[in-house]
C-alpha cells in the first residue's frame, strides 16, 4: 500500500501534468465540497458552521470515507465567511436558521451610492472592515482570527494524501459592490453612474492586487481560485461586460500568471459567447472552471488547445440523477476532454447530493 | 400614447421615463394609459433582447426602471382590469434568487397580465392564500437551488392538499430546472425563460 506521502506525490504529479495538458495515467478528480461533508458523515450544519477549524475536519473525515479522490478545491467551508467576499449578510444554520439547513446568502441593499465616493476618497482598505462590523454586523476579527486556521487545514489534507487545490481564493472586483449593492441596483448603477462605479473599481482592484500579490509571494500556492461570480456573459451586453467584468479578470489573472502561478477562472453561468477572449492567457497558464451552464464542448474546442478545463458536472444531475447517469455522464467527459481536463462538480456539490452520485463520479476518474 | 415616453422606456432612459410620468399624472391622463406605453416600451426592450441587440443587463435594468415607475403610478397601476387575467409568481421558501423571476415577472406584466409577485422566500401558506384571494389561473414557482426542490414538491402537495389544485396550472422554473426536476415536484409544466412562460400563459388563459 502507498503511504500518504506517496499518494500525495502521485496525485501531485497527474494533476500539475493536467494544468500543463499533458498526458496522465488517468483524469484527476478534485471535488468542490463543502455541507455535503456535513451530511455525509452526520455533522449537523450548525456544528459544521462553527468555525474553520471544524468545517474542515469534516470534510477531511467525509473526503477519507470518499476514497481515491485527487483532492478538494477548498480545505474548509466558505460559505459562513461568505461577508467577507459577497459584502452582504450570510444566515447561519444554528444562529438565523435551523441547525441543518444550509447557509444562505442575504443580499440585500447595503451598500449605498454614497459609499462608492467613500471608497473613491479614502480607499477600499478603509472602507471595507468597519462596513462589514458596522453595517452588516460580521465578526470581521473573529473571522480573521479562524481563518489563521487555513494553513493548518491545508496541512492535514496533505497529510492524509490529498492535494488542496487552489489555497488562495480571490474575487474579481466588481462582485464587492455586486454583492454590496444587490446585483440589480449594481447593474442600475452601471446604466446610471458608470464612471463612478469605474473609478470606485480601480482604487479597490489597485488595492486588492497588491494585496494579492503579497500573499501569493508568502503562499505560493500552485493554482490561485479567481471567482468572477456574477460575470458570466449571459449578464453583461458585451460593451457592460468587457468595461466591468473582463477587464478585471484579465488583470487579476495576468498578474497571477506574471507571478509564475495558474490563474483558475470559476465561471459560473453561460460564458459562451465570450470565450474567445481567453485565449488571451498563455498555455498551461490558466483554467476554465464551468458548472455545466457554458457549454464544455464549446469551450474544449475554443480553448480546448491552451486552457486546462474543470469541472462541469451539474449541481442538478448530482441530486436527482441514478448513480448510472452520473458515471456516465462523467465517463463520456472524460473521453471526449482528454488531457487537460480535471473532473469536478460544476460549482458545488449540492449538500443534499446522492452519496452513491458521488461515489459513482469518483469511480468514472479512478476506473475502479 | 406618449411616444417620448414609450421610447425613454425602450431606450431605458430612467429619468425621462419618470419625467414624462410625472407630466402625465399632473395632466391628469388615466394610469392605465402610462402602463400600456410603458408595456409598448417593454415589448421593444423584448424584440431587441431576442435580436440580441439587448442583454440580461437591459432587460435586469427595464426591470428596475418598470418597478420605479409603477411606485409613481401607486396603486392606480394595477386598478383596471388586466387583459388576461392573474399570474401569481414566487420563489420558494429558503431560495432567495429573484433576478430570474423579476425578469419573469417583468415580460409577464408587459404582455398584459397581471402579475402578483409574492417575493422571495415565499411559504406555502402565502400561495395558497394568493390562490385563494386572486383567483390566477397560473401560478409561478421560482427556484434556484436544488437543495429546494423538496420544498417546492412539498408545497404544491400542501396547495393540493387544500384542494386547489384542480384550480390552477403550476410553472416551475429557474436555473437548475429541468423537466426530470419538473416531475419531481408535480409541476404541470417547466419553462425555461420568459418567452416560453408567455406563451404557456397565453395559451391556458386562451389567448393568442
Ligand atoms: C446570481 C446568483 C446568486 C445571487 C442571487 C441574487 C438574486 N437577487 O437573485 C446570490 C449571490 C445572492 C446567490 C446566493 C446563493 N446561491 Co446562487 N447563483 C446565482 C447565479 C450565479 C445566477 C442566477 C441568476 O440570477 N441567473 C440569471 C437569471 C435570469 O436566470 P434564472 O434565474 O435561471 O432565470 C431564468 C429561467 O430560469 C427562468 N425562470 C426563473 N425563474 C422562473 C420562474 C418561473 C415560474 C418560470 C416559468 C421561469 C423562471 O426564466 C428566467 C429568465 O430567462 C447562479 C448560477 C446559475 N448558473 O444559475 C447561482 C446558483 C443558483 N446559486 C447557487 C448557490 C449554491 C447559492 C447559495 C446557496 C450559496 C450559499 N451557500 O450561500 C446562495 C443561496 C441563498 C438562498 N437562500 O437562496 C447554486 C445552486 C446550486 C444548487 N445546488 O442548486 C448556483 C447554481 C451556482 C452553482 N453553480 O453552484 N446566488
Amino acid at each position: 500500500m502507498k503511504t500518504n506521502q506517496e499518494l500525495l506525490q502521485e496525485r501531485t504529479e497527474r494533476f500539475t501534468k493536467t494544468l500543463a495538458l499533458e498526458k496522465t495515467d488517468r483524469t484527476p478528480i478534485i471535488l468542490m465540497i463543502d455541507g455535503f461533508c456535513a451530511v455525509h458523515t452526520g455533522v449537523k450544519l450548525s456544528e459544521f458552521c462553527s468555525s474553520v477549524k471544524r468545517s474542515s475536519e469534516v470534510m477531511l473525515d467525509s473526503v477519507k470515507q470518499l476514497g481515491d479522490v485527487d483532492g478538494v478545491t477548498s480545505a474548509f467551508a466558505v460559505g459562513p465567511i461568505f461577508p467577507m467576499i459577497f459584502m452582504a449578510k450570510v444566515k447561519v444554520p444554528g444562529r438565523e436558521l435551523p441547525d441543518n439547513m444550509l447557509w444562505q446568502l442575504d443580499e440585500a441593499e447595503m451598500m449605498t451610492p454614497e459609499d462608492y465616493d467613500t471608497i473613491i476618497n479614502k480607499g477600499w482598505s478603509n472602507f471595507m472592515p468597519s462596513y462589514l462590523k458596522n453595517r452588516l454586523g460580521f465578526d470581521f476579527e473573529g473571522a480573521l482570527e479562524q481563518l489563521a486556521y487555513a494553513p493548518q487545514a491545508i496541512q492535514n489534507f496533505n497529510d492524509a494524501g490529498y492535494l488542496v487545490y487552489s489555497p488562495l481564493v480571490t474575487i474579481t472586483v466588481n462582485e464587492y459592490l455586486s454583492g454590496g449593492r444587490s446585483m440589480s441596483k449594481f447593474m442600475r448603477d452601471l446604466f446610471k453612474m458608470p464612471d463612478k462605479v469605474e473609478a470606485a473599481l480601480e482604487v479597490i482592484q489597485k488595492e486588492n492586487l497588491e494585496q494579492l500579490r503579497q500573499q501569493i509571494r508568502a503562499i505560493k500556492p500552485q493554482v490561485v481560485f479567481v471567482s468572477p461570480a456574477r460575470g458570466a456573459s449571459e449578464f453583461y451586453s458585451p460593451k457592460l461586460w468587457e468595461r466591468f467584468v473582463w477587464k478585471y479578470i484579465k488583470e487579476t489573472a495576468d498578474m497571477i500568471i506574471e507571478e509564475g502561478v495558474v490563474c483558475d477562472i470559476h465561471c459560473d453561468g453561460n460564458w459562451e459567447r465570450d470565450l474567445d477572449y481567453f485565449k488571451a492567457f498563455p498555455k498551461g497558464k490558466a483554467v476554465f472552471e464551468c458548472d455545466g451552464a457554458t457549454d464544455i464542448y464549446k469551450i474544449k474546442e475554443k480553448l480546448g488547445d491552451r486552457l486546462c478545463i474543470k469541472g462541469d458536472v451539474p449541481a442538478g444531475l448530482m441530486v436527482l440523477g441514478t448513480p448510472d447517469e452520473v458515471y456516465d455522464f462523467c465517463t463520456k467527459r472524460i473521453q471526449d476532454m482528454g488531457y487537460g481536463y480535471i473532473l469536478s462538480n460544476g460549482c458545488t456539490l449540492p449538500a443534499n447530493a446522492k452519496l452513491e452520485n458521488v461515489k459513482a463520479m469518483i469511480a468514472a476518474a479512478t476506473g475502479k | 400614447m406618449n411616444s417620448k415616453l414609450i421610447e425613454a422606456m425602450a431606450e431605458l432612459d430612467e429619468d425621462t421615463v419618470l419625467d414624462e410620468i410625472q407630466k402625465m399624472i399632473s395632466s391628469n391622463a388615466a394610469p392605465l394609459d402610462i402602463v400600456a406605453d410603458l408595456q409598448e416600451g417593454m415589448s421593444i426592450i423584448g424584440k431587441k433582447f431576442e435580436k440580441e441587440e439587448y442583454y440580461l443587463s437591459e432587460l435586469i435594468m427595464s426591470a428596475e426602471i418598470f418597478e420605479q415607475a409603477s411606485a409613481l403610478l401607486g396603486e392606480n397601476a394595477d386598478s383596471g382590469p388586466s387583459k388576461y387575467g392573474g399570474f401569481v409568481l414566487g420563489t420558494i421558501y429558503d431560495d432567495i434568487h429573484d433576478i430570474g423571476k423579476n425578469i419573469v415577472g417583468t415580460i409577464m406584466r408587459s404582455n398584459g397580465f397581471d402579475v402578483i409577485d409574492l417575493g422571495v422566500d415565499v411559504p406555502t401558506e402565502k400561495y395558497i392564500a394568493a390562490i385563494k384571494e386572486r383567483k390566477p389561473k397560473v401560478i409561478g414557482i421560482s427556484c434556484l437551488l436544488t437543495t429546494c426542490f423538496d420544498n417546492v414538491r412539498q408545497c404544491i402537495k400542501e396547495i393540493e392538499d387544500a384542494g386547489l389544485r384542480q384550480d390552477v396550472k403550476i410553472i416551475f422554473g429557474g436555473g437548475p430546472v429541468d423537466e426530470a426536476a419538473g416531475r419531481y415536484v408535480n409541476a404541470d409544466i417547466v419553462c425555461k425563460n420568459a418567452q416560453q412562460t408567455v406563451d404557456y400563459c397565453k395559451k391556458i388563459m386562451g389567448v393568442n
